[in-house]
């Protein structure tokens, strides 16, 4: 199941993470989070689960 | 594959607040500025604070027992207060940051009511809601379908 997590902190700022999504379609809702929240991202980064797929998917590719 | 993202709501300046301080002949003049964007937000963090609030134009005024502030915009839209009546330095910037945590709340309530009333069109469904220990409210949606 894809999921969000939106994370809104008592001064305002909020954090989010997308669970379960390929990369294209993680890309995808950062888009629909800043137009829900009226909000810019300030940054992005792969979580480590994303980091251990890609990892999974290369050694994948070099068998 | 996740991604984690921060995203800074637009009623939000990235500028840190800082703080200059000028005395005048007959009072001393403290100017503030702050992250703050939203009028609306700005006059409710206000009144949080116990102060009275008038428009005045493009301005805002607060008043406190002795001390008055004037909100005005600058060009990228973001606050600056200038007090005036009994407040040096630290009182201004302490009142500022009263003020800036209450705007935060404010901030905080609003981008949690436009989310769960917008989340359903964007195929996205409240499955829990919780409070954390440090006040932060955490929202987990499904996703049900492309937004």
């Amino acid at each position: 199941m894809k999921r969000i997590v939106v994370t809104v902190a008592e001064d305002g700022t909020v954090s989010a993470e997308t669970l379960g999504m390929s990369g294209s379609t993680c890309l995808d809702y950062i888009a629909v989070l800043e137009d829900l929240l009226m909000a810019q991202t300030v940054h992005s980064e792969y979580t480590r689960e994303a980091a251990a797929q890609t990892t999974r998917q290369e050694q994948h590719d070099a068998h | 594959m996740s991604v984690s993202l921060i995203l800074l709501p637009l009623a939000i300046a990235a500028a840190a607040a800082h703080a200059g301080l000028t005395k005048g002949k007959d009072a001393t003049v403290c100017e503030v500025q702050t992250r703050m964007r939203d009028e609306g937000l700005l006059a409710a963090a206000l009144r949080d604070t116990r102060a009275a609030v008038t428009p005045d134009g493009d301005a805002l005024v607060a008043d406190w027992a002795g001390v008055r502030a004037r909100f005005v915009r600058d060009e990228r839209q973001v606050w600056s207060a200038h007090f005036t009546g009994d407040v040096d330095e630290p009182r201004a910037v302490d009142i500022v940051r009263a003020v800036d945590a209450a705007y935060g709340r404010q901030v905080q309530a609003a981008v949690l009511e436009r989310l769960t009333h917008r989340a359903p069109a964007a195929g996205l469904r409240l499955e829990s809601r919780s409070v954390t220990p440090d006040r932060a409210v955490r929202l987990v949606f499904a996703v049900e379908r492309a937004g």
